[in-house]
């Protein structure tokens, strides 16, 4: 194994090089002092009017359309736990600049002090009329799941939870086209689900409403599986009821587990959902070996993942996915938020509802499929930009069916709109490497970065 | 299984009154949430069983189980309280209930009160009340929707430790 690259250290030099790393740039011509008349007083008055009447049309007036924002309060920032607003601020840019480089949408970082769920939801409330789409991040559980519950209904703009949806929604992708290789019905599936955070409550969710029974999932958080008659269960009504439901519809899973953990969990399982802690170790071959024939082993724990693909495959697994992005099949969800956020913003989608989620899994999972999958290649790459577009039409078209859009377009022309929006951003960012006015990488970086990933095992 | 096929009658059987002891202390580990004054002795399992006793044998106690296929899945204990001076003495009180989670939105908790409530009557009681913490908010929700209203406030407040001998 070669030298081990120090990420944080390259991360801390570019960040102070480049002091951040989104800005605002005009997009439209203000050359002369006479736009300035325009753009600002005395012509703004005219739109401004406008919208006093009719606050709609700050969708066609402004950037509204197209501008998000990125919120947390820092509660839970990666695997750094409770680290504070600024704490949270370059992971909130970083997501802002995927947003904008994958799915040309502007977004900016909201990071702020409201804890309180109610306060949270209140600012939620009060910046609404700045922005076309809420897309929440790092914000601790179970917390996380009222807010987003409540701020679906509060709010006339969609609302995500990147660390619920996004992670659930790139997740089923992965489980979708996992099944077709190995020739199962994934309704039909078996699956255990270790850990009962963010991510493994909303895939509960989803495979629920994708027609998997609850009776063939089981669920295990850091005390055990859960099940109706555990010492617990009262006191999870109250404190966090989406594990209570989970626990009585479930009721242990097939096999009625009424106690045990991870082991008793994956007996008999098709498949495995790992979103817990990072291993190894968590998982444990022996514990893949009590699975089904051909079994699929989704471990996305970072940076390390619950089990390592090649101990999973060594003690049977047919398919393995982590969330690294140096092993294959990355469970990524980088691959799912800004293709959806781009779909709903172009038809002006009220929310983004389970369905529509399912939706954007299948369209992922297509997409693969159509390049042609195999063990090691379930799910598309970041690189292959153009399946943003294919997945933000998806999406689109189902809000459309749902009626939950403000605007209807066929979907060659959702395709074209999302393409052309996405090409756009890709150009001007090609331009500006070429001209230089985005800064090259000083040298000793820039050698690391450009240099081919070691494929490697172990860390 | 809907509430209406479920029997609810007096515990019968030793097993009947252990099952309803253990729920009894699931009722008490509930409100332990709600403030630090319900908390629990230590081992409360024997106590419990001992309560479930007193509750079948006692005159003025009213203990019954919802039993499904066999098996106790729900609980409830009221008793009569008397104050000669007001009109609407005695008093039925419904002061434990617990449904198991698995039976839990389909009426059994509902059907448990109004069994309880015929019985209280039938002990001579003009009303009937409720007793649970005053955080519990998904009581209040439960016994509004069953046509309850505020009565009583209760406030509490520790006694400071005595300083001198």
């Amino acid at each position: 194994m070669g030298e081990k690259i120090d990420w944080y250290k390259i991360s801390e030099k570019l960040h102070r090089f480049y002091e951040g790393k989104i800005e605002v740039i005009l997009k439209v011509p203000a050359y002369t002092q006479k736009f300035f008349a325009v753009w600002y007083t005395p012509g703004v008055a005219g739109p401004s009017k406008i919208l006093a009447e009719n606050p709609d049309e700050s969708f066609h007036l402004t950037w509204r359309w197209n501008f998000i924002a990125v919120v947390s309060d820092g509660t839970r920032v990666l695997g750094l736990g409770n680290i504070g607003p600024e704490g949270a601020y370059p992971v909130m840019e970083g997501k802002a600049l995927l947003f904008k480089l994958l799915g040309g949408v502007d977004a900016v970082p909201l990071v702020h002090r409201a804890r309180e769920p109610e306060k949270f939801l209140e600012l939620l409330e009060l910046v609404e009329p700045s922005f076309g789409g809420i897309n929440l991040e790092d914000i601790e559980s179970p917390k996380c799941f009222y807010i987003l519950d409540e701020a679906r209904k509060r709010l006339n703009i969609p609302v995500w939870h990147d660390d619920q949806q996004g992670t659930a929604t790139v997740t089923l992708a992965g489980l979708i086209n996992a099944a077709k290789l190995v020739g199962k019905d994934l309704k039909n599936m078996r699956i255990a689900l270790i850990g009962a955070g963010a991510a493994n409550i909303a895939l509960y969710r989803l495979l629920k409403t994708y027609g998997i029974n609850p009776r063939n999932l089981v669920v295990v958080d850091s005390k055990g599986v859960l099940h109706p008659d555990r010492e617990d269960i009262d006191r999870l009504m109250i404190s966090n009821r989406w594990k209570y439901q989970i626990a009585v519809e479930t009721e242990g899973g097939w096999n009625d587990l009424r106690g045990g953990g991870i082991p008793e969990a994956m007996k008999g399982a098709d498949a495995v959902v790992a979103a817990s802690r990072p291993g190894p170790d968590v998982i444990k071959k022996e514990w893949v070996r009590l699975m089904e024939k051909d079994a699929i082993v989704f471990a996305e724990a970072n940076p390390v993942p619950e089990i390592w693909p090649w101990d999973a495959k060594e003690a049977g697994a047919k398919i393995v996915a982590t969330g690294r992005s140096d092993l294959p099949n990355q469970v990524n969800n980088s691959l799912v938020f800004p293709a959806v956020f781009r779909g709903v913003l172009d038809v002006r989608a009220k929310t983004i509802t389970d369905t529509m989620a399912i939706a954007a899994a299948e369209e992922l999972a297509r997409f693969a499929e159509e390049k042609g999958i195999h063990e090691d290649y379930i799910l598309p790459t970041m690189e292959e930009w153009e399946v943003y577009p294919r997945v933000a039409t998806a999406t689109a078209l189902q809000a459309i069916a749902e009626g939950l859009a403000r605007v209807k377009m066929s979907r060659d022309e959702l395709y074209e709109r999302a393409y052309n929006i996405i090409k756009s951003t890709i150009d001007k960012l090609e331009l500006f490497y070429k001209t230089g006015l985005i800064k090259p990488v000083p040298e000793d970086v820039r050698k690391i970065i450009e240099s081919k990933p070691e494929k490697k095992r172990g860390a | 299984m809907a509430a209406e096929k479920m029997a609810i009658r007096p515990p019968v059987s030793e097993e009947e009154l252990e099952r309803a002891a253990k729920f009894l202390v699931r009722f008490y580990r509930v409100n332990e949430e709600f403030d630090p004054l319900y908390t629990m002795v230590d081992d409360p399992e024997p106590v419990a069983r001992q309560l479930i006793q007193r509750y079948a044998e006692e005159e003025n106690s009213v203990l019954l189980v919802a039993v499904s296929e066999g098996c106790v899945v729900g609980l409830i204990h009221g008793e009569v309280r008397h104050n000669p001076i007001l009109r609407a003495s005695p008093l039925g009180v419904m002061m434990e209930l617990y449904v198991h989670p698995s039976y839990r939105r389909r009426g059994v908790a509902k059907r448990l009160i109004e069994e309880a409530a015929k019985k209280l009557r039938e002990k001579g009681a003009k009303a009937i009340a409720a007793e649970f913490p005053h955080l519990n908010e998904i009581a209040v929700s439960f016994y509004r929707d069953l046509g309850f209203r505020p009565l009583t406030s209760v406030y509490i407040k520790e006694l400071e430790e005595k300083v001198e001998r």
